[in-house]
């Protein structure tokens, strides 16, 4: 008996690795919400439904504008983040796997495969949590109250990245890659309702979302150092929002919220442009590659959110200390690829401040704790949380550490 | 309301999250996709333990599943370490030599009736001493275990290949590939899940044919690599050593079967199906007067 062509190629190897993870990073809706970070709320565990923050009237609660005293505004802004083991990643890919797709994996996997398992289990390891870049930029928004009604407009831009790294299903590492630009103009307008026993706010909103994405999901024997391109999607829509805060309901100090935000239809991303990551300019585009992402990001919904919370004002503490609030809210935002349980949605906090200028927070956000200091004045502001995020379905699978932080300046 | 109701009531709230009373582990039987989704969480962690057992869980509940079934092997096959780094290492050491134990090849069979053992350029070789092969035998109950899960999920197109009538003169593989690829998404698996199990089952029995021609046939053979590149297998009794093999022949066509599927259906690259079918037409040709006597 005698045969022939043995030999498989590695990247005819690879190519039958599929992705391990039922979705892939943008096919659900975690990603398509049109809002900012909010650091103020996240050092607080989230809690944002009851309680106002500066940038809650555009993207959590449209309530929250009609406590706008007679004229605010942002002249300019800036928030980073960063989420999971960052720093690890980092150091893996440019001590580890860098240097040795440099070097050429099919070399590698021919002349000392056990180094290359080696480098794959390093790279299951360190890749399996997700990490995350989170960068918002706040150009001018302004708001004012006329009586009763207080209306406020801003732009705003945001960017998500995310990176994981998982089992291509058959020992390969499959590299997810995720980025999404959007550039926001929310207008809200909100009113005070008179005539009833206690305080009450309602407000509604119009984000126009413009979104720019991309992604690549590929086997790492698939990248092809000489020849990468990424591409880039466009689309444009509008997200409508609802809210009503309630204030002192039935005691003196206990806030209620109940807000909608994100409705309307999933945005339709159109094929854009390539960009050459390596290789000559001018290879062709691989239409293949851009008809499988067409078809994933088309695969996104855009489910609404909700959000119900209630906030506790101590009347006074100690001399010193003002401001402390109690509060917990329930949102159905999923922060997974997944749907989540109903205690992936809790969160609860507490904020005071310290001589008026310094903010103290701490919470729970999805059973990980939080915490946040600000320093503020009449003209500039200046933020920092860590929080925690689940990215699994339930509590405690795939948590992931965060730290934001956020400065802008303007009248406050 | 009072003050001290309402207090109670929000740190009542506040001290929900912290309870970590989630439903891990509380899945409904019924709820299959959330089990699938907490069993894949879990393998990518590398807690196979938890993915395996929420998996048989899912699978006592719906023994049908095609999904359930898939997640299984894939995890199954994660857990024994098994993957394509194996299968490439056994092909470059049947093809190259390289990455074989330091035991040493196999004393050729030179002399009797094989046409290679005097052959000066044909080197002899033992397939058992690639590296990790211990392993690999040790994972074999698990291997079976992976193909009879996925053998309910493959279509009918997919099973049974006949080396004989199944590859076409122009060399393509004869078989209903739109047919099979629409009878597993009528299974209710998605294109991924269909890539996954169409290249796990072509690991799973890849495997098990190496197994199978290296330690269950009854007879001592004899392998060498030729100069033209080629592998030439002798036997004392070569058709004997043809029906002995053909089961294992006959696996490795299924595997080859659903390289093929996934490679033309879902985008993967095709290249390892042709060397495939390359080897099968060599196969096919070995087994020349055996085909035509059908």
């Amino acid at each position: 008996m005698r045969l022939r062509h043995l030999a498989f190629s590695a990247a005819a190897l690879a190519a039958l690795a599929a992705p391990a993870s039922a979705q892939t990073f943008g096919t659900l809706d975690q990603d398509s919400r049109a809002a900012v970070l909010d650091v103020v709320a996240a050092g607080r565990g989230g809690t944002v439904a009851a309680i106002a923050t500066p940038d809650s009237p555009f993207f959590s609660n449209p309530a929250h504008m009609a406590g706008t005293q007679r004229l605010g505004f942002t002249i300019i802004g800036a928030t980073a983040g960063v989420g999971g083991n960052v720093r690890e990643t980092y150091d893996f890919y440019d001590q580890t796997l860098g240097p040795a797709i440099e070097e050429g994996l099919d070399g590698i996997r021919r002349d000392d495969p056990e180094r290359l398992r080696a480098i794959y289990d390093e790279a299951f390891r360190v890749g399996a949590s997700q990490k995350t870049a989170d960068l918002a930029a706040f150009a001018p928004s302004a708001r004012a109250r006329f009586g009763r009604v207080a209306a406020g407009i801003g732009v705003f831009g945001a960017g998500t990245a995310r990176a994981r790294i998982s089992d291509g299903g058959a020992g390969i590492p499959f590299i997810d890659l995720y980025s999404q630009a959007d550039v926001l103009v929310p207008v809200t307008v909100a009113a005070s309702v008179p005539g009833l026993p206690f305080a009450l706010d309602a407000g509604v909103s119009a984000t126009y979302l413009d979104r720019r994405l991309t992604a690549k999901a590929d086997a790492v024997d698939m990248l092809d150092p000489d020849n990468e391109k990424v591409y880039l999607f466009r689309g444009s829509g509008v997200r409508l929002g609802a809210g009503v805060q309630a204030r002192d309901v039935g005691t003196p100090g206990l806030d209620l919220g109940l807000a909608l935000t994100n409705v309307g239809s999933a945005v339709d991303l159109e094929y854009d442009r390539a960009i050459q990551i390596e290789g000559p300019d001018g290879a062709a585009d691989d239409a293949a590659e851009i008809a499988r992402l067409q078809q994933r990001f088309n695969a996104r919904g855009s489910a609404a959110a909700v959000r119900v919370g209630a906030a506790y004002r101590l009347p006074f503490v100690t001399p010193g200390v003002d401001g402390v609030s109690v509060a917990a809210d329930y949102t159905s935002a999923s922060t997974a690829e997944l749907d989540q349980s109903f205690q992936a949605g809790l969160r609860g906090g507490v904020t005071a401040s310290l001589v008026g200028v310094v903010s103290l927070s701490a919470g729970i956000s999805q059973g990980m704790p939080s915490a946040g200091i600000g320093v503020r004045t009449r003209f500039a502001r200046i933020d920092y949380a860590t929080f925690g995020v689940e990215d699994g379905r339930l509590l405690g699978q795939q948590s992931r550490r965060n730290h934001a932080v956020h400065i802008r300046v303007g009248l406050f | 309301m009072t003050l001290r109701t309402a207090f109670a009531a929000l740190a009542l709230a506040l001290v929900l999250p912290l309870s970590a009373c989630d439903e891990t582990g509380n899945t409904s039987p019924d709820d299959v996709a959330a089990t699938i989704s907490d069993a894949q969480i879990a393998r990518q962690n590398g807690d196979y333990v938890t993915s395996v057992r929420l998996l048989e869980g899912a699978l006592t509940a719906n023994p049908q599943s095609a999904p359930v079934r898939t997640e299984l092997a894939v995890t199954i096959l994660a857990r024994e370490n098994l993957n394509l780094l194996d299968l490439d290492r056994i092909a470059q050491f049947i093809a190259n030599g390289v990455g074989g134990l330091a035991t040493g090849d196999a004393p050729a069979a030179r002399g009797g009736t094989c046409r290679y053992a005097a052959d000066p350029t044909a080197t002899p070789f033992d397939p058992t001493s690639v590296a990790g092969f211990p392993a690999i035998t040790a994972s074999r109950a698990e291997i079976d275990r992976v193909i009879a899960l996925l053998e309910p999920v493959l279509p009918a197109a997919l099973r049974g290949f006949d080396v004989c009538t199944q590859i076409g003169a122009d060399g393509a593989l004869v078989y209903d590939r739109t047919a099979a690829t629409a009878q597993l998404r009528a299974a209710g698996l998605s294109d991924a899940q269909i890539s996954q199990m169409l290249a796990t089952n072509a690991l799973a029995r890849f495997m098990r044919a190496y197994l199978v021609v290296t330690t269950d046939v009854p007879q001592q053979t004899s392998w060498y690599r030729l100069a033209d590149g080629s592998i030439g297998v002798c036997a004392a009794d070569e058709d004997a050593l043809i029906t002995q093999t053909r089961p294992a022949v006959e696996t490795l066509g299924t595997a080859l079967l659903s390289l093929d599927t996934r490679a033309r259906s879902f985008g993967g690259a095709s290249d390892i199906v042709d060397l495939a079918t390359d080897a099968f037409s060599d196969i096919r040709d070995a087994l020349g007067d055996y085909c035509a006597g059908r």
